[in-house]
């Protein structure tokens, strides 16, 4: 059994792997960095600590949508990095059982889905897309 | 592993130890009976052995240990220090650092020994063996060929089944044209009747056709004298050939090398005797760097606060609390001094290479050196501790290459026969200064000059009005080197303006004073930390940015009708001289904001180059600490980082040297 945490896009909910967040933050001002791609929305201060901030919706393709009440900064922790990544919505986690995980083939040429994704996990008839950091972060290694 | 937990530990002590075996081993060479240094040398030997084997080192326990029982027979009295196992123990030295560098990359330690086993085994007296260096002259090039240890005991262990070693010097015609192929040929068919142990000049050297027109080697074969002739001299373009059969001396002394170099780097070691007996037994507690980040972090961020609470302070009339912010204030100034003092180390973790470095260019060379140190406690930020060290390289091995001359040279222009470098450290003000000088031949100015011309950088006349200042900075571009020739030592294609560029990337400066065959110095400058500087506030479009303020020249007002296009390209005329420039509003991707015609310019400088900014408005002049964007957003070539204002605001820093 894992804990991971769930963040919303419009009504997908995508999985975190819960070791891999570091905190969730709500919508703060944030640093615009000139000559980044559309999906870098800028830099935070997170209590003295200068992070990047990507955004999921543009990342996936989606439009981008005003940030609201419920717009959270997930600042993940992984290889190496500390990156924020506004989501729609960020406020249940759930624990998924090993064996309720499965590995999916995405066509990752028509689906955006699929470059960021690799594994499904359910719970009873939910499911959960789980995302791939290394995927969605750039490593590349 | 069970052990990861150690690991950190284990890689710090044993790097303490190795740092130790170094500079001990330094000071044996040159004080070959002192029982004390014996000691320490085998002392920590002993710990490095003991430590290796606890965290499952197999290689560098069974290399420390071998090393430890040598060093057993040389405390016993059993063994007597000579060149040959200096350069053992040295090798030693090395191979363990390899050896630690690959246990904190990999987590193993594969790095080959047995050589170095087999050349410990053969100085050991344990084996049978005496340590002897035969030494013949070769007079055809001139130098000498050693054979070391491990060579003669091969010839020894040849000698049992009736091989014979052979020194052989072969003569190519001067005018053959391909060298390095014709001893290519002599080599094969060396080979095909026997083993050439080694040769004079290096393998290497003959293949890069580093050699006049002849060379040595030593071979073990079953042939006789007058075969090797006859094979050798059948070679086309074969002048003639020396082949002489080795006699090795079994009871010959050891030669005792050490007293000449010794006299001549007596003053570097006693540099660093009075360096150890300096270290005080103070109480410490080591630290990682990171918790010391995370303290200095924590540290700006109160001061952030406390600037808010400063603004606070005006709309509020209750005493009480202006005194209890002021009180505030005073302590975060403290503060943060102390915390920029833990994070000081000497720049002695830099310098402490250096000896060994001189040592082994000296050899190498045939030069005699004396390097002095002086200052190695000045402090400096761990920031630039980390980044100043391949500089300082550099610029000494440009010192050993090209500034002191060969003992000969010295002597017949009435200077003493050692070369003199002098490596000095200090405080000046807000930077630390750090000098290399040497007593060597100068920079000649008339060759700068004629390199000049001949690069087509200036003219014959332009040349001639230049100070001699200008001149000496002609060093530092791209592609000029004066050296006649590239050696191994320095050269390389990387020159002066690289050591420049990574001063200026720390804020940092360089120049040079020369006088022709009194000797060069190189003066450098740098700021006590990285972590705070001085900075320009300014808007662009209704962001805000911080331009470091030492690269700003200075703040100019200009009307946009100033301003001129030359070949598709903004220009302005600046002090007489046309420079470009540089619209921040695009270059930082803000919104335009009209200027009704006025620019305010904030003129930037790259070295010798300048550069019109365009902004939108003055904020001030601040001091700032400096936060990297993280590895994310490492590809960002025009930010060099970002600060956190009183506010709370995150401010980025506008790179200067990338924007031109």
């Amino acid at each position: 059994m894992s804990l991971y945490v769930i963040a919303k896009i419009d009504e997908e909910e995508y999985a975190i792997n819960i070791e891999k967040v570091q905190t969730i933050e709500k919508v703060m001002p944030i640093t615009r960095v000139p000559q980044t791609e559309s999906h870098v929305k800028g830099v935070i201060n997170l209590r003295g600590e200068i992070i990047p901030v990507i955004s999921l919706r543009v990342k996936l393709g989606l439009v981008e949508k005003e940030y609201d009440e419920d717009t959270r900064i997930v600042v993940l922790k992984a290889y190496d990095m500390l990156v924020g990544m506004i989501v729609d919505n960020a406020n249940e986690v759930v624990d998924i059982a090993e064996e309720d995980i499965d590995n999916l083939v995405f066509n990752e040429a028509s689906d955006e889905f699929g470059k960021f994704v690799s594994k499904v996990g359910k719970i009873k008839d939910k499911v959960f897309l789980i995302l791939d950091l290394k995927k969605l972060l750039d490593v590349r290694v | 592993m069970e052990n990861n937990q150690y690991i950190d530990i284990f890689i710090e002590e044993s790097q303490e130890h190795i740092e130790n075996l170094n500079s001990n081993l330094l000071l044996l060479e040159n004080d070959p009976e002192n029982r004390q240094v014996i000691d320490e040398i085998f002392r920590s030997a002993h710990t490095l052995k003991g430590m290796a084997a606890t965290m499952g080192f197999e290689n560098m326990n069974k290399l420390a240990h071998k090393m430890e029982d040598v060093l057993q027979e040389v405390k016993n009295g059993q063994l007597h220090i000579s060149h040959a196992i200096m350069d053992i123990l040295f090798k030693c030295v090395d191979t363990l650092s390899e050896m630690l560098d690959s246990i904190s990359q990999t987590g193993e330690d594969n790095v080959p020994i047995d050589e170095l086993i087999f050349l410990l085994s053969g100085v050991s007296s344990k084996s049978g063996n005496k340590e002897n260096i035969v030494q013949k002259e070769n007079d055809a090039s001139g130098s000498d060929t050693l054979l070391n240890v491990y060579e003669e005991d091969i010839i020894r262990e040849a000698a049992k089944d009736n091989y014979k070693a052979y020194k052989i010097t072969v003569h190519i015609d001067k005018g053959c044209v391909m060298k390095s192929a014709r001893a290519f040929i002599i080599f094969n068919s060396l080979d095909e009747i026997g083993d050439i142990i080694n040769s004079s000049p290096s393998v290497e050297d003959i293949e890069d056709e580093k050699f006049e027109d002849s060379f040595t080697v030593h071979i073990i074969t079953k042939e006789d004298k007058e075969s090797i002739e006859k094979r050798l001299l059948s070679i086309a373009e074969v002048n003639n050939v020396e082949v002489e059969l080795i006699n090795i001396d079994l009871n010959k002394e050891g030669e005792r090398f050490v007293k000449e170099v010794s006299s001549s780097q007596s003053q570097s070691f006693e540099n660093i005797k009075k360096s150890q007996s300096n270290n005080k037994t103070s109480k410490s507690v080591r630290v990682d760097i990171d918790r010391l980040d995370n303290l200095m972090n924590l540290v700006s961020e109160l001061i952030i606060i406390k600037t808010r609470l400063e603004g606070l302070e005006a709309d509020n009339k209750n005493s009480e609390t202006v005194s209890a912010i002021e009180y505030l204030e005073r302590i975060t100034t403290n503060l943060h001094d102390a915390v920029m003092k833990v994070r000081m180390v000497p720049v002695e973790r830099v310098f402490n290479r250096f000896p060994r470095m001189v040592r082994d260019l000296s050899y190498e060379l045939g030069k005699k050196i004396i390097l002095n140190m002086y200052g190695q406690d000045t402090e400096v930020d761990r920031t630039v501790i980390d980044e100043i060290g391949d500089p300082l390289v550099h610029l000494i091995r440009n010192s050993i290459d090209h500034g002191i001359e060969m003992p000969q040279e010295r002597w017949q222009k009435g200077k003493p026969e050692q070369g003199t470098i002098n490596l000095r450290a200090y405080h000046e003000g807000n930077n630390v200064i750090i000098e290399v000088s040497d007593d060597g031949r100068g920079i000649d100015i008339e060759k700068v000059k004629a390199k000049a011309v001949e690069k087509g950088i200036y003219t014959a006349e332009q040349v001639n009005d230049l100070s001699k200042d200008k001149i000496l900075d002609l060093l530092f571009r791209p592609g000029f080197s004066t050296a006649d020739k590239v050696t191994d030592i320095s050269g390389r294609g990387v020159g002066l303006d690289v050591v420049k560029n990574k001063i200026e990337s720390l804020n940092g400066s360089i120049e040079i004073l020369s006088e022709i065959n009194k000797g060069t110095k190189f003066i450098i400058k740098l700021p006590l930390t990285l972590a705070i500087i001085q900075a320009l506030l300014v808007k662009v479009g209704d962001e805000k940015f911080a331009i470091p303020l030492n690269s700003i020249s200075e703040i100019v007002h200009k009307k946009e009708e100033e301003i001129h296009n030359v070949q598709g390209k903004e220009v302005v005329l600046f002090r007489g001289k046309v420079i470009p420039i540089i619209r921040l509003n695009e270059v930082l991707e803000t919104k335009k904001i009209s200027n009704n015609g006025n620019l305010v310019c904030v003129i930037i400088k790259k070295g010798e180059n300048l550069a019109c900014c365009t902004v939108d408005e003055l904020i001030g002049q601040q001091e700032i600490v400096i936060k990297p964007l993280g590895k994310y957003l490492s590809n960002v070539k025009v930010i060099a980082g970002a600060t956190i204002l009183g506010d709370g605001q995150v401010a980025l820093i506008v790179d200067a040297n990338n924007l031109f």
